[in-house]
């Protein structure tokens, strides 16, 4: 450790060349991961609310919940712990002909699972709980919303955070209200989907059930941009702790015959190889502690703007992956120190 | 006197392009506390080969070095590192010193290894022997070469090693402070009872020494021993 820290200290023009390109790399890695997870959990967001365990959909509708419509009679065939009917419709919210949003209905079953995490508020035939982004767009809590094709207007009663669906804002609202815009009236025994809690046990033919997982993986583009992002961000993390890697190694080089030295005064070659590990831990931890400081103050300033989202342990992970991945390319270097033969020293 | 340490019929065979070259034919040697000993010779003689084997840097093909009484050419690479560490101070033509540590990190780096205290007493008083107590907080890079052997002395002695081996401690070093680095060797030899083993190429200050050997073609023969 002291000798590690002793050579950055007295080194301090090569080192910070090192540990600029760390906090550059982890950077980027940092701040991708937060796009990512924002991005990633903003088409999800709105119904992991729910804590569901599995959506089940027509087979016919193709993967798709807006194409799917499940009858009451084969609601009624499900048999699982918990089920809860739901309906998803996309639609035009209009303030004026300059103010549109897209946003989606979500009628939910009333009295089921899916409205434990929401505002316990009693909602009225046209009541919504709307997603906060809507203030954004001018909405406050009171506000009527206009639908384009729907003469009623719906009225907001209160707001929540993170109420997205493929990244368009959720309007919650009782099925029987989205049965209306959707049907014309409340007593057509049809809604998109149904969301499953707990053990299921079996589905009508007609049904295809999906895990939670399984089902965000069919949604269009969020599966490809998932791995897109998750290839970048380990592909960084490798090429970071490779070039790391290699720029200690090299270091080590230049240190052969001042090891050879060392070894021949005695200094165990453990002590040498554990002082070569320190230092690569040392410039991987403040390079990607500083790029982690960054990302921190650059989502300070752009914070909103971005669909940014924290998430310790996926930082934690690519903190992780930068040490253990930096640890691999300095055991090059370890192997270099072990096999130096102190008699050439003299 | 007990001897310190003692090379009993050693020699050394090296492999050199499917050629068997004897670097150090059958050699006995035994050192005592408190002596100088110098050793010379033309290049290629053997007489690094012999320091690396005493100071066990390398085993020797046949025989033993004996270290106050305990045989310990024929350990492993591991063991015989720490009994350099604990026994042995080195000190080399030049490049003994690590150039990012002031001189006093390099006294406190091997109290850090050893997990023991600074001895500041010591320190004190040996660089002030060796007229290096103002240099204590400089970088290598910041002495001059004179300075920089009595930086590695320091740093040898500090220790308290029980053998000195030097490699052309003063063949960096002008006439003036060859001598300089000579003298203080020899003092401190004298004073704290080292066995010190210097091989040189620089006859000019051979009187110093206790002891002189001669090494060539792989031979050692005495040439000098005083008292």
């Amino acid at each position: 450790m002291f000798l590690a820290w002793k050579e950055i200290v007295r080194n301090k023009g090569r080192f910070s060349l090192v540990v600029i390109m760390m906090v550059l790399i982890s950077y980027l890695v940092y701040f991708l991961m937060g796009l990512a997870y924002g991005l990633a959990s903003s088409y999800t967001n709105g119904i992991t609310k729910w804590g569901a365990d599995g959506i089940v959909l027509t087979k016919d509708a193709n993967d798709n919940a807006m194409m799917s419509l499940v009858t009451d009679t084969s609601f009624g065939e499900i048999s699982a712990e918990t089920k809860a009917r739901f309906g998803l419709l996309p639609v035009v919210a209009k303030e004026s002909e300059d103010n549109k949003t897209n946003v989606y209905l979500l009628g939910q079953e009333s009295g089921t699972f899916l409205w434990d995490s929401l505002p316990d508020i009693t909602l009225g035939t046209y009541d919504v709980i709307a997603d906060s982004s809507l203030v954004k767009a001018g909405y406050e809590v009171g506000s009527s919303v206009s639908i384009v094709g729907f003469d009623e207007p719906l009225v907001i009663k209160a707001f929540v955070e993170k109420a997205t669906y493929q990244t368009v804002p959720l309007l919650y609202m009782d099925l029987d209200t989205w049965k209306e815009v959707r049907f014309g009236n409340t007593s057509t025994p049809l809604s998109s989907a149904v969301a499953l809690k707990g053990s299921v046990s079996s589905v009508p033919d007609t049904l295809k059930s999906y895990t939670l997982n399984e089902y965000f993986n069919v949604l269009p583009g969020y599966g490809a941009q998932v791995a897109t992002f998750t290839l970048m961000i380990s592909f960084l993390i490798v090429i970071a702790s490779f070039i790391l890697g290699v720029f200690i190694y090299v270091l080590t080089l230049q240190k052969t015959s001042l090891f050879g030295v060392m070894k021949a005064q005695g200094i165990s070659s453990g002590y040498l190889a554990g002082s070569v590990l320190s230092q690569t831990l040392m410039l991987t931890l403040s390079g990607s502690l500083l790029g982690f400081g960054l990302t921190a103050l650059s989502v300070a300033f752009i914070g909103g703007k971005l669909p940014f989202a924290y998430n310790l342990w996926f930082n934690l992970a690519i903190t992780g992956a930068f040490t253990i991945f930096s640890i691999i390319g300095a055991l090059f270097s370890v192997r270099a120190v072990l096999k130096i033969d102190p008699v050439k020293a003299i | 006197m007990n001897t310190l340490l003692e090379a009993k019929q050693i020699t050394k065979d090296f492999l050199q392009k499917e050629e068997i070259v004897h670097a150090l034919q059958e050699t006995s040697f035994a050192g005592f506390p408190g002596q100088f000993v110098a050793i010379i010779g033309p290049s290629g003689s053997g007489k690094s080969t012999f320091l690396t084997i005493i100071g066990g840097l390398q085993k020797p093909s046949t025989g033993e070095i004996i270290l106050e009484g305990r045989p310990y050419s024929r350990l492993d690479g591991k063991n015989r590192s720490r009994i350099r560490f604990e026994k042995i101070g080195f000190i080399l033509q030049s490049a003994s010193l690590i150039p990012f540590l002031t001189v006093r990190e390099q006294l406190y780096l091997y109290d850090r290894i050893k997990k023991r205290p600074h001895d500041e007493k010591r320190i004190e008083e040996l660089s002030e022997r060796l007229g290096v107590k103002k240099l204590l907080n400089k970088l290598p890079n910041q002495l001059s070469g004179g300075e920089k052997q009595r930086a590695a002395i320091l740093k040898a002695l500090y220790p308290n090693p029980s053998v000195v081996l030097a490699d052309e401690p003063t063949a960096a070093l002008d006439g003036a402070r060859s001598r300089e680095v000579m003298e203080l060797l020899k003092n401190e030899t004298n004073r704290e009872g080292k066995l010190t083993i210097m091989v040189t190429h620089d006859e000019r200050f051979l009187g110093l020494c206790d002891r002189v050997c001669k090494i060539e073609d792989g031979v050692l023969t005495d040439v000098k021993i005083a008292r």
